[in-house]
């Protein structure tokens, strides 16, 4: 099978996948630093951060061995974005209900 | 223990069992069930006592045109995201905002589903962060007020009702 050849073309092409999401995950982090407050933080952060996760398993999807290895990345790259995309919200439900807003007392109940 | 076995598929806690012996064995290459048995077993009973809807196979069918849209949304979101994080100028308007979803999914059984699935997932959405929801509303953080939040977030909904067969 041609599938566990990997081509000069296939090759570069993941580097460019591979670098993109190295780019992602930096802008993640710079948004970290820079944005003002908690919750713009956690845009950054959980926005990037998950599409540079896909971008570095398509990349090295490109270059793996055999199907059950991309499938097994997509898997944990669906769990992570599960559990970020829960935990985001929860942080978020923290950061409001520790600045003792009264609307988000009611979530508590 | 027939009696046993249509009470466990009646709660959900036998296709919840299923499928995550299925992930188990999918992420572990098979080994390594005295963690695994024991971690599905516990998260099915967690799933049945909390009443949540079993997996059911026609979602995976009608799930690759719901990643279709997620994806391209996804990358949205994180280019939106990236480009306002590296602009010199910081080009980001705070804000907080109420979003009232749709009246005529309220009286179906997977509205609860829909609301916490659109809730986790808004975050993913270019410029929109949940940090709860009552009855109706999710209360959002929006990252630009003059961005078209909005829409986004009434096409993620109605994709998750489409989803989930909530549509009338």
């Amino acid at each position: 099978m041609g599938m566990t050849v990997i081509t000069p073309l296939l090759y570069w092409l993941s580097w460019i996948f591979l670098l993109l999401s190295a780019g992602f995950f930096i802008a993640g982090t710079v948004g970290m630093l820079r944005f003002p407050d908690i919750y713009s933080r956690l845009h950054a952060v959980t926005k990037a951060d998950t599409l540079g996760l896909g971008l570095l398993v398509i990349g090295l999807s490109l270059r793996a061995d055999d199907l059950y290895s991309v499938g097994i990345m997509i898997l944990i790259w669906l769990l992570v974005m599960g559990s970020g995309a829960t935990a985001c919200q929860l942080l978020a439900r923290y950061g409001r209900e520790s600045e003792g807003d009264t609307e988000a007392d009611d979530v508590a109940s | 223990m027939t009696r046993l076995i249509a009470a466990a598929h009646r709660s959900g806690f036998l296709a919840w069992f299923i499928c995550l012996c299925l992930l188990w064995a999918m992420l572990s290459a098979g080994q390594g069930w005295y963690l695994g048995l024991p971690t599905a077993f516990g998260a099915s009973v967690l799933a049945a006592a909390l009443r949540l809807p079993a997996p059911r196979p026609g979602t995976l069918l009608r799930l690759p045109r719901f990643m279709v849209f997620f994806l391209r949304t996804l990358w949205h979101g994180g280019w939106d995201v990236a480009r306002r994080a590296l602009s010199p100028n910081l080009p980001i308007a705070p804000a907080w905002e109420k979003y009232q979803l749709q009246d005529h999914y309220r009286d179906h059984p997977l509205y609860p589903r829909l609301r916490l699935l659109l809730s986790a997932m808004v975050g993913l959405l270019p410029g929109t962060l949940s940090t709860h929801y009552d009855e109706h509303t999710l209360t959002l953080h929006v990252l630009d007020e003059r961005q078209d939040w909005r829409v986004t977030t009434l096409n993620l909904e109605q994709e998750l009702a489409r989803l989930l067969e909530m549509e009338p």
